[in-house]
């Protein structure tokens, strides 16, 4: 198995499931077993209103954006529970952590989605898709764009936004005390989010499954894989940020930033149309 | 009778048992985190009522507002009290005589309003996507004042938590 190896991702999910699941003495039962679950069920969840192409789409919703946003905020319930469980110092620092993460991020969600459906005039994802066809929102609002990336990348706790696993000062955090087969379904559950992010990025901002020559779920499934791979490669150049500057830059910066975007796409609605 | 007939009401049964019974599991755990959580997960369901009862925008919003509220509670509930893991054995029931009456009152009263209400025939429910410009329209429209005065109020009260907490430079 190489550096690039394509195995190499199998290889390493089944020897993690040949592991004993270590627990820990004290836990809380419940939440220790129910947090991975979770945040795999919410991650699909938000994956199941987003299309791949016109016809191909799980729950066509009338509130689809909305509800994309609704099942992420389970990401931090679920991170909650897998951080308080275990009765452990690191994993409850690493799961409080990123509920301060999500007061930073949360409004960096909302208000660029609020963007694209003043656009599209629609909640419907697929909508939401039809509106970008003269051009994709990425370009329409690039700053709504870059924020919403950003926040995304938040939400998947990606570096530089990686402060509740914090490898190397938490000694992993929330996944601390996970072992064997709970952490598989742990780490399985955060590469799906991260996909699932990136193809929410793909609908609303880069015209989701639109294109030339190739079939409309190529291009989905294009746009969607290059957007999770930037996602994974951006953080790994830039150093962790401490959760005061992630809390500042996010009310500070962020917000004004994202009203600023929202205010900007309404003139261009009422003024070009 | 069509399907959806038989399957709306079932399940909006099940989703009204289980915000029920995880509100029972608030008050029969005495674990800070995991009461806040029972009390998410009731909301949840509640939000799962109105999908079933196909509102679906105040479903969605529902499910979306109470995660971040409850969580949040859960932090100041295990910030201020002395036991929030309940693991020493605190007690977190009191005047209990006092409370299985009060609870006894409120479910006469509600099944009172349930019974003696005349409800009238069920409305149709119109299609999600025009509920939701009602919604807009609404909002905008007629409860205009009313958003707009509790907006500025939360907004004033949070910036004077914020000013109050600051502490105060020395000269």
């Amino acid at each position: 198995m190489g550096r690039m190896s394509i195995t190499g991702p199998l290889a390493s999910g089944a020897a993690m499931l040949g592991r004993e699941s270590f627990v820990p003495k004290r836990r809380d039962r419940v939440f220790f077993e129910v947090a991975p679950p979770l945040l795999l069920v919410s991650a699909l969840l938000a994956a199941a209103v987003l299309p791949l192409s016109p016809g191909l789409i799980v729950a066509d919703l009338a509130t689809g954006a909305l509800f994309v946003n609704a099942a992420l905020a389970y990401v931090m319930v679920a991170l909650l529970m897998a951080g308080w469980a275990p009765n452990g110092a690191y994993a409850m620092v690493g799961g409080f952590r990123f509920l301060g993460q999500l007061v930073a991020y949360s409004m960096l969600i909302v208000m660029p989605i609020t963007a694209v459906a003043m656009r599209a005039e629609s909640l419907v994802t697929t909508e939401v898709v039809e509106s970008q066809a003269a051009l994709p929102n990425a370009i329409y609002q690039p700053i709504g764009f870059v924020l919403f990336l950003l926040a995304g990348m938040a939400v998947c706790f990606l570096p530089p936004f990686d402060l509740p696993t914090a490898p190397g000062e938490l000694a992993g955090g929330v996944e601390a005390e996970y072992t064997g087969w709970r952490l598989a379904v742990f780490r399985l559950a955060r590469l799906v989010l991260v996909v699932t992010v990136a193809a929410a990025v793909s609908v609303f901002y880069l015209g989701g499954w639109l294109g030339p020559v190739f079939p409309p779920w190529a291009w989905s499934a294009a746009k969607t894989l290059a957007v999770a791979a930037l996602m994974l490669l951006a953080g790994r150049y830039v150093p962790r940020l401490r959760e005061t500057h992630v809390l500042e830059w996010g009310w500070k910066v962020g917000i004004p930033l994202a009203l600023l975007n929202i205010f900007v796409v309404g003139v261009m609605i009422l003024v070009v149309g | 009778m069509s399907a959806s007939e038989i399957f709306q009401p079932f399940f909006v049964g099940i989703f009204g048992l289980a915000a029920i019974w995880f509100g029972v599991v608030v008050f029969r755990t005495s674990s800070m985190v995991r009461s806040a959580l029972a009390l998410l997960f009731s909301m949840t369901a509640i939000g799962a009522m109105f999908l079933a009862m196909e509102a679906e925008f105040l479903g969605v919003l529902q499910i979306m507002m109470m995660a971040t509220e409850m969580a949040i509670m859960a932090i100041f509930m295990v910030m201020y009290m002395m036991d929030p893991g309940g693991m020493e054995g605190m007690d977190m029931t009191h005047q209990k005589y006092a409370s299985i009456f009060a609870g006894i009152l409120a479910t006469l009263g509600i099944l009172a309003v349930v019974f003696l209400v005349e409800w009238g025939p069920v409305a149709e429910a119109a299609h999600p996507e025009e509920q939701t410009r009602m919604l807009g329209i609404e909002i905008m429209e007629r409860s205009m004042l009313i958003f707009e005065t509790a907006g500025v109020t939360i907004l004033t009260a949070m910036i004077a938590a914020t000013a109050i907490a600051i502490e105060r430079r020395k000269s």
